[in-house]
């Protein structure tokens, strides 16, 4: 008979409370802070007023916060979910530690999207866009650009075997895509160029309304996707051979993680711009203060990680006190290579060898 | 009692190979064995010879070019991907460079195919990782990562994975290649003890002559004159070991089972004496390529076994000398054999 083991050293609960307990207050005050900064300060009481409903100390405080700031910290937190697990997702699949969601080229392709619209179409087109602010409009066009690329990715998975072929298929299909773009930089005018540019270098603040409606719808499906996913990337972990050996069918996992990803990435991309780094970096950061490869747990993790990334870096791009505005990849770029560069150096064994 | 019922897995006329260019092209063929429960089998054969490719087969990693395989009698090929996972277990020398992978985790890894997607363990499944990881003796070890684990107790959590899948046969590729000595008697006892105690059929490929030939119940052997199955014994009588083995460097001696390094003859030596110091004597000289001979020796030693210790005397027709231990007397012959270049 087997004697029953004692499994309190094993068990990893009882480390793992706290610091979810602590992730959840930390996500909790930042999205509070994040309300409070901007142009203009509003202090904590009245936040807190306006969000449980009552009346802010003046009336316009109300209005800033319900019309811009709520859906500025909202999306600075579905982007940053959504990226990092992506990002966690395609480490995993592409058995990479600097694999991140855009490596599918979801971001070329979103790119080469607007660019043909914004830069494409003419520069009375583009003023207009630029002016205008048509989101929705750069919204589409990015998601048909990276819809377009992710096909083509999908399509080579199910055929090609090798996972390092579809990585480098992804890369040279991005390569194509961004000579496309940079051909069409060369020949556009000065104020569609610059419309173009503001795109790249990412947004939170754009999304309002019902923009912010599809971009929570989106990411909610993506989400709920990648629970599915969940165990089959723990089994992934052991590499291809076991994985097929446990009788799990790689190609689907492969097709539903992209999938996944692409709902995730590609929706963000679309109403944000790309926003790098968040991706690549918040799934190491998961790991290391979790101190687990489970996907059980660093899902959850990687939510809470790239929420409270997010949320800093807007935080910080607002530049509190000044009219400024950075743009926010700009500062996840200063946030999130700290931490590569930190991954790096300490890369005995980042999660994959 | 009918042994039929035993037999797990059946190969038939099995044809092993890749496809180039839409033709196939066959590593190995005519392959036909049975497997039963409750055996530790050995698969032998040079490399390149096939081994890995027919293990890839019977895991269902690679389809056979031609023939059967059957599974309790089910063609391998029925078998869905999931049912299939319940049935075979496979440990390969793929290292699973994963940080922070608790062994207690990577063992549970082994119920996917009983859990689905969800992955919802209920308290069977936490019970059959348990056994598992108690089976293969790492019980202390299930709340470590698997980095910080030795060669040895790596390949046990690699093991105790396969036996948490709970499949009756299990698939080895190689699982003595990185190990020391002890590790390797290890590894294989534990294997052993697993088809005896729990009814296994375990299959595993290896280079270890010693571990294979002293071990395994069955030994299926791929050589160039073909595929064999046989008890080791059976396999040595019918001379296929001489193939596996004999080379220019290399040689296989049929009447003790012994293989050993190729030597240029050194000199015919008579050995005087009898118990333990005789014999290392023997083995001694052997080793280094001199001929025991019991008429017209070149020299004559004598193992005395004193109290201090044993001293060996060697007579030649010129002169006698003494050593105290065999290190020197090997020494002193083979500088003796070198300096007599002609000899013949």
């Amino acid at each position: 008979m087997m004697s029953e083991p004692n499994h309190s050293h094993v068990s990893p609960g009882r480390r793992l409370l706290p610091l979810f307990a602590g992730g959840l207050i930390l996500l909790a005050a930042l999205f509070l802070a994040d309300l409070m900064l901007g142009s203009v300060k509003i202090p904590a009481g009245d936040v807190v007023a306006v969000i449980t409903g009552g009346e802010a100390a003046r009336a316009e405080w109300k209005d800033i916060i319900m019309h811009f700031r709520i859906p500025r910290a909202l999306t600075a937190l579905l982007a940053g979910m959504a990226l990092s697990v992506s990002g966690l997702m395609m480490q995993t699949v592409f058995r990479n530690p600097l694999a991140g969601p855009y490596v599918l080229g979801i971001s070329a392709g979103a790119s080469l999207g607007v660019a043909l619209l914004v830069l494409g179409f003419g520069g009375v087109f583009g003023t207009a866009v630029a002016g205008g602010g048509s989101v929705w409009a750069m919204a589409v066009a990015a998601w048909l650009g990276a819809g377009l690329i992710l096909l083509l990715i999908m399509g080579v998975s199910l055929r090609v075997r090798d996972i390092m072929t579809v990585l480098i298929l992804g890369i040279l299909f991005g390569s194509v895509t961004t000579a496309v773009v940079s051909i069409l930089q060369y020949f556009s005018e000065s104020a569609s160029l610059k419309a173009f540019i503001v795109w790249t270098l990412g947004s939170l603040g754009n999304v309002t309304g019902m923009q912010l409606r599809v971009l929570l719808f989106s990411v909610g499906a993506g989400l709920v996707l990648a629970v599915f996913l969940l165990t089959p990337l723990n089994v992934l972990l052991l590499g291809e051979s076991y994985a097929r050996s446990l009788g799990l069918g790689i190609r689907w996992v492969r097709f539903l993680a992209f999938l996944s990803t692409s709902i995730l990435a590609g929706s963000v991309t679309a109403f944000c711009g790309p926003i790098g780094f968040v991706g690549v970096a918040v799934p190491h950061l998961g790991r290391m203060v979790f101190r687990t490869a489970d996907h059980r747990i660093l899902f959850p993790g990687t939510l809470l990680a790239g929420g409270i990334v997010l949320l800093f870096s807007d935080m910080v791009s607002q530049l509190p006190g000044s009219d400024q505005v950075l743009p926010v990849n700009a500062v996840t770029a200063l946030v999130g290579i700290p931490m590569v560069i930190w991954v790096i150096l300490k890369n005995r064994k980042i999660g994959f060898e | 009692m009918s042994r039929r019922d035993d037999v797990i897995l059946e190969l038939r006329d099995l044809g092993i190979g890749y496809y180039r260019k839409g033709r196939p092209d066959f590593v190995f063929r005519n392959i036909t064995a049975g497997a039963r429960r409750g055996e530790m089998i050995a698969l032998m054969g040079r490399n390149g010879m096939g081994k890995s490719t027919l293990l890839r087969c019977i895991t269902r990693m690679l389809d056979p070019l031609e023939g059967t395989m059957e599974l309790e009698g089910t063609f391998l090929s029925r078998y869905s991907r999931r049912h299939l996972a319940r049935k075979i277990a496979w440990v390969s020398t793929e290292p699973v460079g994963v940080q922070h992978l608790r062994v207690y985790d990577l063992v549970s890894l082994g119920r996917f195919p009983w859990t689905g997607w969800m992955g919802t363990r209920t308290d069977a499944d936490r019970r059959a990782v348990w056994q598992a990881i108690e089976s293969v003796g790492i019980m202390g070890l299930a709340g470590r990562d698997l980095y910080e684990l030795s060669d040895g107790e790596r390949q046990r959590a690699m093991i105790a994975r396969a036996l948490a899948q709970d499949a009756d046969l299990i698939v080895l590729d190689e699982p003595t290649a990185f190990l020391d000595l002890v590790n390797r008697y290890e590894i294989i006892h534990l294997l052993l003890d697993l088809s005896r105690r729990e009814g296994k059929c375990i299959i595993f490929s290896t280079h270890d002559w010693h571990i294979a030939t002293g071990e395994a119940d069955l030994i299926w052997l791929m050589d160039e004159e073909g595929w064999i199955s046989g008890s080791p014994e059976d396999l040595s009588l019918a001379n296929r070991f001489e193939r596996l083995v004999d080379s220019d460097t290399m040689n296989y001696d049929p009447r003790t089972g012994q293989v050993k390094l190729v030597r240029e003859p050194v000199m015919k030596v008579s050995v005087q004496g009898e118990g333990e110091a005789a014999f290392w004597t023997r083995k001694a000289l052997e080793r280094i390529g001199c001929t025991l001979v019991t008429h017209h020796p070149e020299i004559i030693i004598t193992a005395v076994d004193r109290a201090e210790g044993v001293m060996w005397q060697v007579r030649r027709k010129t002169d006698t000398r003494q050593f105290t231990s065999l290190y020197e007397l090997v020494h002193f012959i083979l500088g003796n054999h070198s300096g007599n270049g002609n000899y013949q």
